[in-house]
């Protein structure tokens, strides 16, 4: 059964990237489940995957206008779909530096991959429920998707 | 190894040294006969130097008979005569004596080609010669003093020894004026005997002597000869033997390497069929050249150069985990390990692994390690690990395991819900579903405000009590616990300052355990109204229960949906509908709260068969919480009413009557205590839902109106029964939702009536 501590383990990973990253943090908003069906997927999505202890993915999915204004606020200049993948792929970076960090040695963390569209890219875990995260950052909202066995 | 242990190098040994000491004879024979090829040549020397002695002897005795003629002194010349004879007898002496030679350095040599017979006859003839020789020589030789009469003017000075340069003198010497002694003309008579005998055999004795000398040389032309043929004869038999050894040697590698070649072939053979990964790991823990081909597949890679075991396992395996298999591959070279307690202990006996899946994400495995340790003249040299993928094992034993696991779980799940009427169960779950994903609804509502979040917390708290309430009249203890565990978590939430989303995560795993044991319980029921329905059959078809079909339920095998259940009550023959199973579950649930507090309760349902659809979910969830609140709050315990002459058991009875055009009525009403409305105040106060200054102002009405409010209850602790003020306020809401009215009666010590108007449905109506 996931744990509140696991979850939370994700959600500051997430957060802490917009504190000190993107200069503003982020409010986490309402979190729920998905059972049946893919959960959301934007248009940017940063990939983190896990075994060991507890199996699946967690990601990160952001729309484009949310990612150029991070961009703009961080002081980047060429707002290109590169750099957003970089972007998004470096949250899942921190979020994945925060696991290893809070999990210790039972997992195994794999290295971020970035998705841009192309939802039927992100495999969830058969039969898994996902826990949806809202991240909303200034009027924007991207979502951190966790699912683990 | 030892010196003489040569092992496989002892053939090539042996005709090695073999080749050598006949090399050494050879070279030792070629040494004898060079030796004596420097003799014969020292033999020559000396026989064609002595060839010339008897040419000395007879030019010195004519020499001395030309003096003497000439009257000249004799000594000089006749001692040369003295040595030439001497000499070359001793010389003919040595030589016929077994052929012994004086060479220039003085060294005694022996011509071994003077004993052959031709030279031994011709020594002979030559000694012969000589003797007559000597014979002759012998007067000559033996005199001394003068020749001549001793009135004679003394000779004139004696002329050089060559005998040539003499005859000019002698000849010039006036003959008339020498006049010899008696001795001096025997001396000549004998000179004369002597130089007439010396005259042929001077010459045949240098003739002998050539010969022998030419002998000689042809003994030593021969020796010569032998030499070039041994010479040569040992190089052919060197080469001869070194091409044997080289054949030999080339054969006996050929066959090496056929068997080496073949050995190699079966052990590639070997590594590359053999199913389990085998490599060899050295001190520095870096692996071995040769490994199976297997290795490539389990650990999915080509390249294994130069590749730690530390590198090897880095990638796939969580830090922790190799972290303990070098400590342990570290002990395993230790000196004084007990290898067999070792492997006990052996951390990769089952070791997950996981490969980065090109597609993303990871490959789970599980592989099997083991090692041996491989000894090398004593001393630990390496370690042979053997590696097998064990994933498909290990899986069927997880699963096996999960399968009893989950057989237990299921068990004391079932043995939980045996009791419960299928049909209540199967409308509590589908009722509890259908709360549960209002909940996750609920949650998924953005929310950005703290106002808003809070909102939440209202709604999702009905829900989630509707359940646990159901749940607990359903005697569902561990669904009714997980619900309880939830408003637990609302409430810690209602009492913040502050809320975001982080603080509602709580809330999605306690949701997400709520959904997953829901789940357990639908499929447990699944299979039990699967097992109804079996009996069911066999009991109608007049036979008995198939062993076969209970079995296959027990074992999980026949996995009846819920949608068959719901299509099964008819056959159940036990139920006449859900709202049946409802005045069971309130019975059931009266009877427990009951027995929780001590008390006894009879409780009347009436017309619940008569409820609509539109109102079902409804009317379940207000009774139950109003008999719940009734036997908690209303009925007293049995010495209580005793006192006020009240029969033990409390009386509570749940009536639904169709209003006509008016809708429905639904009267929830108990012979307990009443509403007790100065404690209502108090607990009112407490809470803080009113001042006391507002309790003052209260009527008997308004009173009674709070406990409708939420948060209120007159519990004095939280149990999962009462306690936290939230049922009379899902009462309103719900009755408030369906457009109805709630009213209220209660006399102090006699009774309260919950009465509840619900409108009419379209449904309602028509049925």
């Amino acid at each position: 059964m996931m744990t509140k501590v696991e979850l939370e383990t994700f959600v500051e990973g997430t957060t802490h990237y917009f504190a000190t990253a993107a200069n503003q943090p982020a409010s986490v908003g309402s979190p729920y489940i998905v059972q049946e069906g893919k959960p959301t997927i934007q248009e940017f999505t940063g990939l983190i995957s896990i075994a060991g202890k507890r199996r699946g993915i967690v990601y990160f999915t952001a729309s484009r206008p949310m990612l150029t204004v991070m961009l703009m606020r961080m002081g980047e200049t060429e707002l290109t779909q590169e750099n957003m993948c970089d972007l998004v792929g470096e949250v899942a970076n921190t979020i994945s530096g925060n696991a290893r960090r809070d999990f210790g040695k039972d997992f195994m963390i794999s290295v971020p991959t970035v998705v841009a569209g192309e939802p039927e890219k992100i495999v969830t875990p058969d039969n898994i429920r996902s826990f949806v995260i809202p991240i909303n950052w200034r009027s924007h909202s991207a979502q951190l998707v966790v699912c683990l066995e | 190894m030892g010196i003489l242990d040569l092992g496989r190098y002892k053939g090539i040994v042996f005709a090695i040294t073999g080749f050598l000491v006949f090399m050494a004879i050879i070279m030792a024979v070629n040494h004898g006969k060079a030796g004596q090829f420097s003799d014969n040549v020292a033999g020559v020397r000396f026989l064609e130097n002595r060839a010339q002695q008897p040419h000395a002897v007879y030019d010195a005795s004519v020499q001395l008979a030309q003096r003497l003629q000439n009257g000249e002194k004799i000594d000089e010349t006749l001692e040369s005569l003295r040595k030439a004879a001497a000499a070359f007898d001793n010389s003919l002496n040595s030589l016929a004596n077994g052929g012994m030679i004086t060479d220039s350095t003085g060294d005694i040599l022996v011509l071994p080609s003077m004993t052959e017979p031709a030279a031994v006859e011709q020594l002979k003839g030559a000694s012969k010669l000589w003797d007559g020789y000597k014979a002759k020589l012998d007067p000559i030789l033996r005199f001394s003093g003068s020749p001549y009469v001793t009135t004679q003017p003394a000779p004139a000075p004696a002329p050089a020894a060559n005998g040539k340069n003499a005859a000019a003198p002698v000849a010039a010497a006036p003959v008339s004026t020498v006049q010899l002694s008696p001795r001096g003309r025997r001396l000549q008579g004998a000179l004369n005997d002597l130089t007439q005998y010396g005259n042929t055999a001077h010459g045949q004795l240098s003739t002998v002597l050539a010969s022998l000398s030419n002998q000689v040389e042809a003994h030593s032309r021969k020796q010569t000869d032998t030499l070039r043929y041994i010479q040569i004869g040992g190089m052919v038999a060197a080469l001869l033997l070194l091409g044997a050894i080289f054949l030999f040697f080339a054969r006996n590698l050929r066959k090496e390497e056929a068997s080496s070649n073949r050995q190699r072939k079966e052990t590639q053979d070997i590594l590359r069929t053999v199913n389990e990964g085998l490599f060899l790991l050295d001190k520095d823990l870096k692996l071995g050249s040769e490994r199976s081909m297997a290795l490539n597949a389990i650990f999915r890679r080509e390249d294994f150069l130069d590749l730690t075991f530390d590198k090897l396992l880095k990638d796939i395996v969580p830090e922790k985990t190799l972290r303990t298999a070098m400590d342990y591959v570290a002990l395993l070279w230790g000196e004084r390990v007990n290898e067999k307690l070792v492997k006990t202990i052996n951390p990769l006996n089952e070791v997950e692994v996981h490969f980065d899946n090109p597609a993303g994400g990871f490959d789970t495995h599980f592989l099997e390690f083991d090692f041996n340790r491989v000894k090398s003249e004593g001393s630990l040299s390496h370690l042979l690990v053997t590696v097998n993928d064990v994933t498909k094992r290990v899986m069927l034993s997880r699963e096996l395991q999960e399968s009893q696991e989950k057989a237990q779980a299921q068990l004391d799940l079932l043995l939980r819900i045996l009791h419960v009427e299928p049909d209540s169960l199967t409308s509590f779950l589908t009722d509890a579903d259908v709360s549960l994903k209002m909940v996750n609804s609920i949650l998924k509502e953005p929310a950005r405000e703290e106002s808003a979040f809070r909102a939440k917390i209202d709604g999702i708290y009905r829900q989630v009590h509707a359940v646990k309430g159901e749940a607990a009249a359903l005697g569902l203890k561990t669904v009714e616990q997980r619900a309880h565990a939830f408003e637990e978590s609302l409430n810690d939430l209602k009492g913040r300052q502050s809320l975001s989303g982080s603080d509602f995560l709580p809330l999605v795993v306690k949701l997400d355990d709520l959904f997953n044991h829901l789940a357990q319980v639908r499929e447990m029921l699944s299979r039990l109204v699967d097992l109804h329905h079996a009996i069911a059959t066999k009991r109608t078809a007049g036979g008995e229960v198939g062993a076969e079909k209970v079995d296959q339920w027990l074992a999980g095998q026949d996995q009846t949906q819920i949608t068959k259940a719901l299509v099964a009550p008819a056959d159940l023959g036990e139920t006449t509908g859900a709202v049946g199973g409802l005045e069971r579950t309130l019975e059931d649930l009266a009877a427990r709260v009951a027995s929780s507090q001590s008390k006894q309760v009879n409780l009347r349902c009436a017309g619940l068969d008569g409820v609509p659809e539109a109102y079902r979910r409804a009317v379940k969830d207000i009774t139950i919480q109003l008999v719940r609140n009734a036997v908690v709050h209303g009925i007293e315990e049995p010495g209580e009413r005793a006192k006020v002459n009240k029969a033990a058991a409390g009386a509570l009875a749940v009536e639904f009557t169709p209003r006509g055009s008016d809708g429905f009525e639904l009267i929830v009403q108990d012979d307990g205590r009443g509403l007790q409305l100065e404690r209502i105040k108090e607990v009112a106060v407490e809470r803080g839902l009113i001042t006391p200054a507002q309790a003052a102002m209260l009527d008997p009405r308004q009173t009674m109106a709070l406990i409708f409010r939420p948060g209120f209850s007159t519990a004095d602790r939280v149990t999962t029964d009462a306690g936290r003020g939230a049922g009379m306020d899902l009462v309103r809401i719900l009755v408030a939702e369906l457009g109805g009215r709630v009213g209220l009666a209660s006399a102090g010590g006699k009774f309260s009536k919950f009465k509840i108007w619900l409108p009419a449905t379209q449904s309602a109506v028509a049925a």
